[in-house]
């Protein structure tokens, strides 16, 4: 029972069995510490890339607990970050450096 | 500092008694930071990480190991980190074990592949007269599942140098933890620390370091300056084999900025 206890936790790995799939492109702009679109649409159960352009003259951090993301953009770069696949639902993110007033909403249906 | 409600006031004070009770240097036990092959670009940050035990066993109890820990994320894929390693036995002096520098590489985007991956790597120079240096290596796995996060660390430690000889290896350690991410503050999870031993205790459970508890960890922002953070992780784990002692006990606390 003990020995089962330690060991158990591998079989989780085991069984979330990987499906292959490419991943959509989406893009998420960053101006004037404002994301745009503020609120972005994607299907849910796929697994999905977007990237990130920061147009300002400052860095940025992407970050979301919901998304389990965290990645800095530097001042006029870009950045990919991939997500899912998500289940339906809403999943908040925002600018690390500015995460009183830079925020958005990724919403899977 | 000022606290705006009393939420915040517990989260602020669950990390504080974390640092108080662990901030005497102590003795190496089996319990250590479960690490994340995501590196964190561009991020600086100065972490503690403590353990201690509780056993009826006098042999047992009151063994405390520390790590003082001042790490940078180099590049997209590397971070680096140097520490300072303390240790006290049971019934023992608190001692400077070694010093220690780890670089960590993610092999990969988080995300990417099915499964989050990277590469530990440690070297501790032993701070004690005739005792050996130690090579560290891990692989480092971490899966998003929904909500839940599963993280894994795989590996061996290995005396080496001077004084290396005749005192075996390796040594092998299995980390996991599986955490649900309620909000950003606090997720709630389990945590595996085992110590498989070396080559002879391999094949046999109870000679073996098996812990398994309840864990929490998150991140909190607070009245802190934007883009600084303050991260925690405290578990409280049960000891499982013979050789284990009864509790086992373990708090990391770390202030993030950015450079």
């Amino acid at each position: 029972m003990k020995r089962s206890l330690v060991y158990l936790p591998v079989l989780s790995i085991v069984l979330s069995i990987p499906v292959a799939a490419h991943a959509e492109d989406y893009v998420l702009t960053l101006k004037n510490n404002q994301f745009s679109p503020k609120v972005l649409t994607i299907p849910a159960g796929q697994k999905i890339k977007i990237t990130v352009i920061n147009h300002d003259v400052t860095p940025a951090e992407f970050e979301s607990s919901d998304l389990n993301r965290e990645k800095v953009v530097g001042a006029n770069s870009e950045i990919s970050v991939f997500i899912g696949p998500l289940d339906a639902g809403s999943y908040g993110y925002f600018d690390d450096f500015h995460r009183d007033t830079t925020t958005g909403v990724i919403v899977a249906k | 500092m000022q606290f705006t409600d009393i939420k915040t006031l517990r989260k602020y004070a669950v990390a504080a008694t974390a640092m108080f009770i662990f901030a005497c240097v102590v003795e190496d036990s089996a319990a250590d930071e479960i690490y994340s092959p995501n590196t964190e670009y561009r991020e600086l940050s100065l972490e503690y990480n403590g353990s201690r035990t509780f056993d009826r066993n006098p042999s047992k109890d009151g063994a405390q190991a520390g790590e003082i820990s001042l790490e940078a994320g180099l590049t997209r894929q590397l971070e680096l980190e140097v520490s300072a390693l303390s240790a006290k036995d049971p019934g023992g002096t608190l001692q400077l074990t070694a010093r220690e520098i780890e670089a960590r590489y993610q092999f990969f985007d988080s995300g990417e592949k099915w499964l989050d991956a990277g590469l530990l790597i440690a070297y501790d120079f032993s701070a004690q007269g005739s005792a050996p240096d130690s090579l560290e290596i891990k692989l480092l796995l971490q899966k998003d599942v929904s909500k839940f996060t599963s993280t894994a660390n795989i590996g061996f430690a290995q005396n080496v140098g001077k004084y290396s000889a005749h005192t075996g290896g390796p040594d092998y350690v299995f980390l996991w933890n599986t955490r649900y991410r309620y909000s950003t503050g606090f997720q709630p999870g389990m945590e595996i620390q085992s110590d498989f031993g070396q080559g002879h205790q391999l094949g046999n459970f109870n000679k073996q370091e098996h812990f398994v508890g309840p864990a929490v960890y998150g991140k909190l922002f607070g009245p802190l300056p934007l883009g600084q953070a303050i991260k925690y992780q405290v578990a409280y784990l049960f000891g499982e084999s013979d050789a284990a002692s009864r509790r086992l006990a373990r708090a990391m606390v770390e202030y993030e900025t950015h450079f």
